[in-house]
C-alpha cells in the first residue's frame, strides 16, 4: 500500500489501509487526503462561480494544482514513516555511526513530508477562504467546509511533525509548520465568518 | 526579447558560451519532462539520458540542417535514447515494443512548451508567480517572501496572470 | 466554458506543472560542456605529442589527469579511457 498512489486506490480500501496500522497509510496519508478532498470541493465551488466572480477560473486551477500537489504526499509520507520504523527497530547495516546517520536522514524525512503537507493544506484553506468571499453564494457553505477541513489536516500534519522531530523542538521546520497550522485556523474563521 | 531558436543554435555553432547556456536553459525543463514523465525512467536513469542528450546535442549541432527545428531534434535524440535506456535494462522486449509508457503525456509536454513560450512573453512579475506556483510548487508563503508580497494576495495574482497568459494563448491563435 | 483556443486556466496550470526545473547539477553539468570538452581537446592534442604524457595516460588514467592538475571527472574520464583504450 505504502507505494500505491492513492488515486488509484478505491475509497475503501484506503479506509481498510487505515485501520491496519503500518505498512500502509496512516494519520499524516489522512491528512493528506483531507486536504486534497477540500481541495476537490474548492475546484467545485470555483467552477460554479465562473459567471460571478472574474478570477474563478484561476481558483480552480490553483485548486488542482494543490490538490495535485498534496495526493503523493500521502503515499510518501506512508514510505518515509515505514523507513522510519525500520530504521528505529535497527534493521541497518554498517557501524553505529553509520546507522545514527541513516536513523537521523529518515527521521528528518519522516518531518519533511507531513510538513509539506501541512503547508499545502494552508494554501488550501487559504484558497477556499477566498472561495467563499468571493464565490457563487449557493456554494459557498462548501468552500467554508473545505477551509474547515484542510485547516484540520493542516493542524493534524502539524502534530505530525512536531512528533516526529522528536526532541528538536526548535526546528525551523517545527516552526513553519505551527505557522501553516495557525494561517489555515485563520483563513478556517474566516471562510466560517463569510457567510452565503 | 529573447532570441529564437535558430539564432540561439547559430550563436552556439559560433563558440558563444553564453548561448550554450541559455540552450541548455531552454531546453533542460523539456528534456527532462520527457524523461521522467514521458518514459518515467527512475532518477538515475534519467540522469543519465540528460547528460547524454545534451553532450550529443553539443557534439553534433553540425549536423542539424534547419536549425529551427533544434526543437524536435532534440526531442527525437531524448526519446531514442529513453528507448535505449529502457532496452538496456530490459533483456526481452524488443526495442520496437518498448513504447513510451504514456503517448499522451508527450502530446501534452509538446503543448506545454508551446504555453511555456508564450508565458515568456508576460511580463517577468507573472513569469514568476506562474512558475513558482505550478512548476515549483512553492507554497504562498514562499512566493510571497521571494517576491516581497503579502502571502494573502498571492492567489490573486496567480488567477490574474493565468487570465493574462489565456489571452497571450488567444493572441497567438488568432493571429 | 470552452473558448475558440480550447485553453482553460486550469488546463494552463496542468501544462504549467509539467515543465518542472531539471534538478540544478544536471543543468550545470549540461552547461559546463564546453569547458568540459575544452579540457578533453588539450589532453588528447597534447598526449598525440608527447609519448610519455600518453603512456602515463594509459597506465592510470586518473592519477595522471591529478598530476597535471585536472580534476577526473567522470565523463572526461570515460571520454579519455575510449580515445585511448589500448
Amino acid at each position: 500500500m505504502p507505494e500505491t498512489d492513492y488515486r488509484d486506490v478505491r475509497l475503501g480500501d484506503f479506509l481498510e489501509g487505515l485501520t491496519g496500522g503500518a505498512p500502509g497509510p496512516g494519520g499524516a496519508s489522512a491528512a493528506a487526503m483531507t486536504a486534497a478532498f477540500a481541495a476537490s470541493l474548492v475546484t467545485m465551488v470555483a467552477r460554479k462561480s465562473a459567471d460571478s466572480w472574474a478570477e474563478a477560473a484561476g481558483a480552480a486551477a490553483q485548486a488542482r494544482g494543490l490538490e495535485a500537489r498534496v495526493i503523493p504526499l500521502a503515499t510518501a509520507t506512508a514510505a518515509a514513516w515505514e523507513a522510519a520504523l525500520e530504521a528505529l527497530g535497527g534493521a541497518q547495516d554498517g557501524g553505529p555511526a553509520e546507522r545514527n546517520a541513516q536513523l537521523e536522514e529518515k527521521l528528518a524525512r519522516s518531518a519533511e513530508i507531513p510538513l509539506a503537507i501541512a503547508e499545502a493544506a494552508a494554501d488550501i484553506a487559504r484558497l477556499a477562504a477566498v472561495v467563499a468571499e468571493l464565490g457563487e453564494g449557493t456554494y459557498r457553505s462548501d468552500a467554508a467546509a473545505a477551509a474547515v477541513l484542510a485547516a484540520g489536516a493542516a493542524r493534524a500534519s502539524a502534530h505530525f511533525v512536531a512528533i516526529n522531530l522528536g526532541t528538536r523542538r526548535d526546528d525551523e521546520w517545527l516552526r513553519r509548520a505551527v505557522a501553516s497550522s495557525d494561517a489555515a485556523a485563520d483563513a478556517a474563521s474566516r471562510a466560517l465568518d463569510a457567510g452565503p | 526579447m529573447q532570441l529564437t531558436d535558430a539564432e540561439l543554435v547559430h550563436r552556439c555553432r559560433e563558440g558563444d558560451v553564453e548561448a550554450w547556456n541559455a540552450l541548455v536553459e531552454r531546453f533542460s525543463r523539456y528534456v527532462y519532462a520527457i524523461c521522467v514523465q514521458g518514459f518515467r525512467l527512475r532518477e538515475q536513469d534519467a540522469e543519465d539520458v540528460f547528460q547524454d542528450v545534451f553532450t550529443r546535442v553539443y557534439e553534433r549541432l553540425d549536423s542539424l540542417r534547419n536549425d529551427a527545428a533544434v526543437r524536435p531534434w532534440i526531442a527525437q535524440l531524448t526519446r531514442r535514447l529513453c528507448l535505449d535506456k529502457l532496452a538496456s535494462g530490459s533483456r526481452e522486449e524488443p526495442v520496437e515494443e518498448l513504447a513510451p509508457s504514456d503517448d499522451g503525456a508527450m502530446a501534452d509536454i509538446e503543448e506545454a512548451f508551446a504555453v511555456r513560450e508564450a508565458l515568456a512573453e508576460l511580463p517577468e512579475a507573472c513569469q514568476e508567480v506562474l512558475d513558482r506556483f505550478f512548476a515549483k510548487d512553492e507554497s504562498y508563503r514562499t512566493i510571497g517572501a521571494a517576491l516581497d508580497l503579502p502571502a494573502g494576495t498571492i492567489a490573486s495574482r496567480i488567477s490574474r496572470c493565468l487570465r493574462k497568459l489565456r489571452e497571450q494563448l488567444e493572441g497567438r491563435n488568432e493571429a | 466554458m470552452t473558448r475558440a483556443t480550447g485553453y482553460h486556466e486550469e488546463r494552463l496550470g496542468q501544462l504549467l506543472s509539467l515543465l518542472r526545473p531539471a534538478p540544478e547539477g544536471w543543468v550545470q553539468a549540461a552547461t559546463e560542456l564546453p569547458g568540459a570538452r575544452r579540457s578533453l581537446d588539450e589532453i588528447v592534442s597534447r598526449a598525440e605529442q608527447d609519448i610519455e604524457f600518453r603512456g602515463a595516460l594509459v597506465a592510470d588514467l586518473e592519477a595522471a589527469l591529478r598530476d597535471e592538475g585536472v580534476a577526473p571527472d567522470p565523463a572526461l574520464v570515460e571520454a579519455l579511457r575510449r580515445r585511448f583504450q589500448p
